[in-house]
């Protein structure tokens, strides 16, 4: 504890060192994690679309909105379909005008509404086989022009994002090192300024374990220090991330948030400064140690 | 108490630092090495305090035989010596109370001990009351004397001293090795390495003399 205490007077009589390598950590630290956290958040809105994955069958142009009334009750009857829904080709003509804000272009058209009548059904069963095969049966219908499955594009996002967990796996790891350097090179530098010292305490007999100690514990508090640094830049990141990610959310996903930094988070990047800062120590430590002897 | 048998020492440069030493020191003995600079005195003293290893021979240090004594036992070992030094090599940015202490902590001694045998130790060397004094506001003699305290902190067995009194003026030096014969009659076995033949010779201790790494008077029992 004593030794604890001493270690940590140590670091804050060099404020401006500890700052700026507490400052390096937390950097390496909120890097991978806060990318984490908005790979995580849009995960959680692919997921929640995953649910409601439909089928999309857009008719042929001829095909007026009885037809397609007609249509969509044989589809419907169909054991593998839950639901459908017509969307007639006004109809898809008012929504497309609201949503996409191209009532502009659409005055140019005149009279002429370019859009097909859609039926969008619902499966009763989501697994990708059977949907595949709904899908397939429905572009068989003559009257069915292009079948589009909206789990496509959520799939190229999943895809998207495995490939972005991925590289963020690698990122973390590699700046997970560079934290393991900045405490390893910090504590050589720290070792060559307290040689004299060392060397008198090995005169005394202080055993590798006793030398060792403050060095350890001055790793330790390089990463909490830096954890902390971390957690900072987190929860300021994410109050700036804020509103621009809710009004995105609003118009595309419904409900679009940053998935932390939470108590877990915190709690994750401290455990893992901490180990990070002794694990650096402990290497750094151990080689440079062995170097110093008593003259 | 330390016994020398057939030493020698060489370093990698090929020079003879000791050749053929032969001594044998009683356990509670104070003992002089004298002889120019570069006889052979620091090295011997290395020896024993195993800074360095004999190229041949044996060294047995209360009954430890030094050539078997390896990794973590070279740590155990050296808290039963005391070392006093020409330079003090006391840590300039620690109060004297930490310096004096350090043996202590090392040994893990709990910190009331700690506290009682430190104000004890500087008030052998008359310092008691300098505990919170930073090593550089006390004089060249008021150092070695913290040095001195910081040697027989933790009551070692013997006490090694490497010219202590080389930077000092005669009176203090007097007055130092004073302090090392009342250690001495306390029981502790002394070895002082000094260059200083007209001081060591009126205190009518064993005197060896070192020439070019040999003992050429004083020595065996």
């Amino acid at each position: 504890m004593q030794c604890a205490v001493a270690s940590l007077g140590a670091l804050w009589r060099a404020p401006l060192d500890t700052a700026l390598t507490a400052a390096v950590i937390g950097v390496a630290l909120a890097l991978p994690l806060g990318a984490w956290l908005v790979v995580d958040s849009v995960s959680d809105v692919s997921a929640r679309f995953h649910t409601t994955a439909d089928v999309s069958v857009f008719l042929r142009v001829d095909i007026d909105d009885g037809r397609a009334v007609a249509l969509a009750e044989r589809v419907g009857r169909r054991s593998e379909v839950k639901a459908v829904r017509a969307i007639g080709r006004a109809e898809a003509l008012e929504e497309f005008r609201a949503a996409m804000g191209m009532a502009a272009g659409l005055e140019a058209l005149g009279n002429r509404n370019p859009l097909p009548a859609v039926l969008v059904v619902t499966p009763a069963s989501r697994d990708a086989p059977s949907l595949d095969k709904l899908a397939a049966e429905l572009a068989a219908l003559p009257e069915a022009e292009f079948v589009q499955v909206d789990r496509d594009w959520l799939e190229r996002l999943e895809s998207i994002l495995e490939v972005a967990r991925r590289l963020l796996a690698l990122l973390a790891g590699l700046l997970g090192a560079g934290v393991i350097l900045v405490v390893g090179n910090t504590l050589r530098l720290s070792i060559e300024g307290r040689r004299a010292e060392v060397e008198i305490a090995k005169l005394f007999g202080a055993s590798d374990a006793f030398v060792r100690r403050p060095f350890l514990y001055h790793g330790l508090f390089y990463g909490l220090a830096g954890a902390t640094v971390a957690c900072l830049l987190l929860a300021g990141g994410a109050l700036y991330l804020e509103g621009p990610l809710r009004r995105l959310g609003e118009r595309y996903a419904g409900q679009l948030t940053l998935a932390g930094p939470g108590p877990e988070h915190l709690l994750t990047l401290l455990l893992a400064g901490a180990g990070l800062g002794l694990l650096g120590a402990w290497l750094s430590v151990g080689r440079h140690l062995r170097a110093v002897e008593p003259r | 108490m330390i016994r020398l048998q057939q030493v020698s020492k060489r370093y990698a440069g090929g020079q003879d630092a000791l050749s053929d030493v032969d001594l044998h020191l009683e356990p509670g003995s104070m003992t002089f090495l004298t002889g120019h600079s570069g006889a052979g005195k620091s090295t011997l003293l290395r020896l024993v305090t195993l800074i360095e290893r004999a190229t041949r021979g044996s060294i047995v240090v209360g009954g430890q035989h030094l050539n078997r004594v390896r990794g973590a036992a070279i740590a155990r070992y050296r808290r039963n010596l005391g070392m006093v030094f020409q330079d003090h090599r006391l840590l300039m940015d620690r109060p004297v109370f930490d310096n004096v202490a350090l043996p202590l902590v090392i040994a893990g001694y709990p910190h009331p001990e700690v506290t009682r045998r430190v104000r004890a130790a500087l008030d052998r060397v008359g310092l008691l009351g300098k505990e919170r004094a930073l090593p550089q506001m006390l004089s060249s003699g008021e150092q070695q004397r913290v040095g001195i305290a910081r040697a027989v902190v933790h009551r070692p067995a013997v006490l090694l001293a490497d010219e202590p009194t080389g930077n000092l003026d005669p009176d203090l030096s007097q007055e130092i090795m004073r302090l090392f014969e009342r250690f001495n009659q306390v029981g502790v076995t002394v070895l002082i390495a000094s260059h200083d033949l007209a001081l060591i010779r009126g205190m009518g201790h064993r005197v060896v003399r070192l020439e070019a790494g040999r003992v050429v008077a004083g020595g065996g029992a």
